[in-house]
């Protein structure tokens, strides 16, 4: 069964930052022999959550002394991706699921990334804990 | 990309590689690598051109692509839905098993022009062409 101890990422809410952290993600958990479908949901819920946290939860906030910080581990095969943001409150799990039923080309594109999140993980949870949006996705890995 | 078609341009993305490759109007898009938020930056205004020029078919060649977010797939809904205006389709070939995951999960699978290879693309043109001409 696959262990990895918890390690953490520190980022400025700019999006520069992304492709930094995930490559990063990346070479670590390949490194340790993760399945990809695991290295694959990390990289996403850094991609979708961190976009969507700069564009809406940090928007028009100072935001030089803002941090999210993103703790990755494996506990008994499952994959925990915890990621935390100092940004204004905002639930991804109060978000309507896409209507799959219109016309692809005039399916609206908000929501997208959040969807796709809630179906490649196991878990998805979100919490405000100490000023801070919390949220937890976990898979089990194979 | 198959021989039949001739490599027209390449460009460098945040994350991999984009190349245009044709075939008379048929233009087929190979992206590699990601296709993210970051990577759109180069892949949206290329795809644009590609799109002001009305291909009869538009192709895009997934196989080494590995990493596939909302945001890239945005891309593929703005092509189908210019594609759609004129009368032009849209194909993806080579699709790796998270690429498929991800239409699967956005739904859009069934909806798709989803093929092995441009092998099996052509067999389709052929067909369809062949439909066309007997007026069905």
């Amino acid at each position: 069964m696959l262990e990895l101890a918890p390690k953490q990422w520190r980022m400025h809410p700019e999006n520069s930052e992304i492709s930094r952290v995930n490559g990063e993600v990346e070479e670590w958990l390949a490194g340790a022999d993760v399945p990809f479908s695991g290295i694959y949901l990390a990289n996403l819920t850094v991609e979708e959550l961190v976009t969507n946290c700069i564009k809406y939860g940090y928007a028009g906030m100072d935001t030089t002394d803002k941090g999210i910080d993103v703790v990755i581990s494996i506990v008994g095969g499952e994959l925990i991706i915890i990621l935390s943001d100092d940004a204004a409150p905002f639930d991804p799990l109060a978000q309507a699921a896409p209507d799959l039923t219109i016309p692809l080309e005039d399916r609206p594109i908000g929501g997208l990334g959040i969807h796709m999140l809630r179906q490649m993980s196991t878990g998805f949870a979100y919490a405000f804990e100490n000023g801070r949006n919390v949220v937890t996705i976990t898979k089990q890995l194979v | 990309m198959e021989l039949s078609f001739n490599k027209v341009w390449e460009r460098d993305t945040s994350g991999g590689n984009i190349a245009l490759w044709i075939r008379g109007d048929h233009y087929a898009l190979h992206i590699s690598g990601t296709l993210d938020a970051a990577s759109t930056d180069v892949v949206s205004p290329a795809l644009d051109s590609i799109l002001e020029q009305h291909p009869k078919e538009l192709i895009f060649d997934l196989a080494e692509l590995k990493y596939l977010t909302s945001m890239g797939y945005r891309l593929f809904l703005i092509a189908l839905k210019s594609q759609n205006e004129h009368g032009g389709t849209v194909s993806f070939i080579h699709l790796q098993p998270q690429i498929q995951e991800v239409f699967s999960i956005m739904g859009a699978l069934s909806d798709l022009n989803v093929f092995a290879n441009v092998a099996e693309l052509d067999h389709y043109l052929l067909a369809r062409q062949k439909a066309v001409e007997r007026g069905e």
